[in-house]
């Protein structure tokens, strides 16, 4: 079973359970795969259809029509192989006004991937991805692409890089992806088509005819996400998508990601930077974690050699040391007081069930715990 | 871009301007036109059309500025900015050439009325027959000649036309109306044909011209106090044509202070050898009534209205309304308000325009400001160490303008210079955005100025050297100037657009390397 029809079984078990935002979600996104205009057609006549809110059972009618229908098609449509697409050799970046220096780092980065870049503020996140969609160029180091372009130019068509503070737009959001949709080739026959899947696609059905400056940041977020869908990127590099965002747009978005970079057959590598750890980790496939510009990553070769501690994060209303006197008898091997959690690390025999256990022996009151002994949050403490 | 939107508001302010000038370019064919008065509305059309230029342009820059695809990703349609330069071109064109468009109205306006062919017909009908009412004569019966470097006059009492000698007051020595159309001698063509018909007595073409001349004044709807057949019998006196009744050519006229009249004969002739200047205190006549007295009392009326002296003509026909409209039309071809030249500036000047905005946008407001000051300030320095400092050093053996030439060519340098840094392998985009926004404003003079050092490099080396040989700098050019000097300075219709199109097919490779240099490292 191939990525397409794995992807396909899950749609219909989200059918299966009503779940039609997301059904309608993933046929958009296999409508976009099939690149047909009638496919377009019928795609947008569907979410017409759609926005009379007819009954549940003519909804799973439609879209289990539609779902064959695309099947049939992407069926017979070959999946394009995992490929490299980036690769960073040892880059260093050295600003001449300042003494921060970024690097090395070295990464690659595949279709279909996410990586994750953390790190505390002025560490480096933006400086790597900057350098990485070609704004800024390395004092030593290179970077690769694995794609054809002609020049630097027609590099940069290839990936989209979408910074923290985005350019205002003007005009409504509709015009504005029609006109990106132009400026990127799209014929008139399919232009509207495109842009109207992808407007529903990121939920921005009813934001279409909104100007900038009326949206949110959340929305503004999608917005620039869907234009990044009309340029057709193999790359995105993406600063802090997640700022701004409550915790549902948040997971929202992610799994906008998700789908974007593994789709079946228009698989693209994204590079995220973020502060939202957990919600990175969740998501990523990698994360690299920068501190000083030094890259450490989460998931290396070195893994299975390092000794790995247990460490853990929880909220308790017990002083410092009170803690300390019943978690050090229990192997632990520090105790930090890091902006308002504690970050206890314990040696390596020790496992999250020992924690718990010392925890309900001594009645320690917590208030959340979370083992981070797998997550970048732990290069956080010194 | 909303390129229609401004292009729409342009064409339509062009059509009301023109409609405009169409309006004011009616061509007045009544009796008072050809009073004078000073006309404002050209300044008005100026004044108006620069307005509304600058309000459209603002207009528009404001929301062609606002989403700029070029600086915010990198469109992948071919040659997008290209063809966005081109469209900013248009609608540059189309914002700057409202005064253009009114002028071209008053030359159609002008042009109108009548077919060429009937125009120049009518024309040719009225210089003929002017020759038949009130007006000059060509030869004044004096001939001059130099002894011991003194003039002497001797004086004639006869004309000459066709070997036959005629009074001097004879209509075979009139002067005809002529009008600026009537090219290559036409008007003196005129004048010996109908000259002609009088001396071969062919009254049946005199009649017919002031036939053809009644024609013209009824659809004219003009006031005229005579027929054809009239006129003939008062004008033909064949064979010498000299007793005639002097038809007016308006219908009335004012006696005016400063009016003159050959008075006493003042000329010294030969038997005289005072030296008396000819032209001076001759015509001098010191009061209105002194002028009446030599007025002719039987071809005219002379009536006095409210202190105001008038003198009617017994018989009078509209030919001075006739010949001031006519003449303007005849400006509307030979002369017009606009021709080639004028437009190809206007042309230019857009262009020049179009590339002020396009440096604008693909760069960015303020590597635009460091590009104006910077260029300004280099231009003040260039000009003070060429013109100040330079001065005596420039003597070069190649120009007779050495300083203006020094600094084209210096600036000429500048500019390729910076082409070169400009499309030189760089690692990252640095100052350059400065320096596309000063290329951009300076390469459309490349091409001009490098026309203009060939052309003065090939005339040291042809007519210049010839310049000590005549008395007059220009006989040298006239007859030493090549066929290459000779191209450009009568062809500046042809240069100018050969230069425009060599910048615009220059714009097509340089919008390229613009393309490739967005693709810098920013930093």
């Amino acid at each position: 079973m191939n990525e397409f029809q794995r992807q396909y079984e899950e749609v219909r078990d989200l059918l299966r359970f009503g779940d039609y935002a997301l059904v309608i979600k993933r046929a958009i996104d296999f409508t976009l795969d099939t690149r047909s205009v009638s496919f377009y057609k019928k795609t947008n006549a569907l979410l017409d259809m759609l926005d009379d809110n007819p009954g549940d059972e003519v909804k799973t009618r439609e879209l289990g029509t539609l779902l064959d229908e695309l099947h049939v098609f992407l069926s017979a449509k070959e999946t394009p192989k995992r490929e490299k697409v980036l690769e960073a050799i040892h880059i260093q970046k050295q600003y001449s006004h300042s003494s921060f220096a970024l690097g090395p780092v070295n990464l690659s980065l595949y279709t279909g991937d996410i990586v994750g870049l953390v790190g505390e503020n002025g560490n480096g996140k933006t400086t790597l991805l900057r350098v990485l969609c070609g704004e800024l160029y390395t004092t030593s180091g290179k970077v690769e692409y694995a794609f054809p372009h002609k020049d630097a130019y027609d590099l940069r068509t290839q990936l989209v890089y979408i910074p923290q503070r985005t350019d205002t737009w003007y005009g409504s959001m509709f015009e504005n992806l029609v006109f990106t949709a132009a400026m990127y080739g799209y014929p008139p026959e399919e232009n509207e088509l495109v842009v109207n899947l992808i407007i529903a696609r990121l939920g921005l059905r009813k934001f279409r005819s909104h100007s900038w400056k009326h949206l949110s940041s959340g929305y503004k977020m999608r917005f620039e996400l869907a234009r990044m869908l009309l340029r057709r990127p193999k790359i995105l590099l993406i600063d802090e998508p997640l700022a701004n965002l409550d915790i549902l747009a948040q997971q929202t978005v992610l799994e906008d990601f998700r789908a974007i970079a593994k789709s079946p057959f228009r698989p693209i590598g994204i590079i995220l930077s973020s502060q939202q750890l957990y919600e990175v980790e969740k998501t990523s496939d990698q994360v690299i974690f920068l501190k000083q510009g030094v890259q450490k990553n989460l998931h290396n070769d070195e893994a299975a050699t390092e000794i790995k501690h247990l460490v853990i994060e929880f909220e308790s209303e017990w002083t410092q040391s009170r803690l300390n006197d019943i978690f050090v008898a229990n192997g632990l091997v520090s105790l930090q007081f890091n902006g308002g959690t504690y970050v206890a690390t314990f040696s390596n025999e020790k496992s999250i069930h020992d924690f718990m256990n010392i925890a309900i022996a001594n009645a320690v009151p917590l208030v959340y715990f979370r083992n981070i002994s797998n997550s970048t949050r732990r290069f956080f403490v010194s | 871009m909303r390129i229609v939107p401004v292009i729409i508001a342009g064409l339509l302010l062009n059509i009301i301007f023109f409609a405009w000038g169409f309006d004011h370019g009616a061509v007045d064919f009544g009796p008072e036109n050809s009073m004078y008065y000073i006309d404002p509305t050209p300044a008005i059309v100026i004044m108006l059309s620069v307005v509304m230029a600058v309000l459209i342009v603002i207009l528009w820059l404001v929301f062609y500025l606002r989403n700029n695809a070029f600086k915010s990703y990198y469109p992948i349609k071919g040659k997008a900015l290209y063809k966005e330069w081109l469209l900013l071109v248009l609608a540059c064109i189309i914002n700057c050439t409202y005064s253009l468009s009114f002028m071209y109205g008053q030359d159609i306006r002008g042009r109108s009325y009548f077919s060429e062919e009937e125009f120049s017909h009518r024309i040719d009908v009225i210089s003929m027959v002017s020759l038949f009412a009130d007006g000059g004569f060509e030869d004044d019966g004096v001939d001059q000649t130099w002894v011991n470097d003194r003039p002497v006059y001797k004086k004639r009492n006869y004309t000459t036309f066709r070997g036959k000698r005629y009074p001097l007051n004879s209509l075979l020595n009139k002067e005809t109306a002529d009008f600026s159309y009537q090219r290559d001698g036409k008007d003196s063509l005129n004048q010996d044909r109908v000259k002609g018909w009088l001396a071969e007595g062919r009254k049946d073409s005199v009649l017919w011209l002031m036939k053809e001349f009644d024609k013209i004044v009824k659809d004219h709807k003009a006031k005229t106090s005579l027929t054809p057949e009239k006129w003939l019998e008062l004008v033909y006196n064949y064979p010498a044509f000299s007793k005639y009744i002097t038809v007016g050519r308006i219908e009335r006229y004012e006696v005016q202070e400063t009016m003159r009249a050959v008075s006493a004969d003042n000329v010294p002739y030969e038997e005289e050898v005072a030296m008396v200047d000819y032209a001076v205190e001759a015509d001098t006549v010191t009061s209105t009534e002194e002028y009446i007295k030599h007025i002719d009392t039987i071809s005219n009326y002379i009536r006095v209205i409210d202190s105001v002296t008038y003198i009617y003509p017994k018989y009078a026909v509209p030919l001075n309304q006739l010949e001031h409209a006519y003449a303007n039309v005849s400006q509307s071809y030979v002369n017009p308000e606009i021709d080639r030249p004028i437009a190809m500036a206007y042309v230019c000047f857009a262009m020049g325009l179009s590339l002020l905005i396009f440096s604008f946008r693909v760069t960015s407001g303020r590597a635009w400001l460091i590009a104006l000051v910077a260029f300004g300030l280099a231009a003040l320095l260039t000009a003070f160490v060429t013109f100040a400092i330079l001065e005596k050093y420039l003597a070069s053996p190649f120009f007779s303008r050495n300083q203006e030439m020094f600094y084209f060519i210096l600036w000429l340098c500048i500019v390729l210079g910076l082409l070169l840094y400009f499309l030189s392998g760089k690692r990252s985009k640095g100052h350059t955005a400065i320096v596309l926004n000063i290329l951009l404003w300076l390469t459309p003079f490349v091409l001009p100025v490098l026309l203009f050092t060939a052309k003065e490099i090939v005339a040291y080396y042809t007519w210049k050297r010839y310049t000590g040989e005549y008395d007059d700098y220009w006989m040298a050019k006239h007859m030493h100037r090549t066929r290459f000097e000779a191209f450009i300075e009568d062809n500046p219709v042809i240069i100018i657009s050969a230069l425009v199109l060599g910048f615009v097919i220059f714009m097509y490779f340089f919008t390229n390397a613009i393309k490739r240099w967005k693709g810098l490292a920013e930093s």
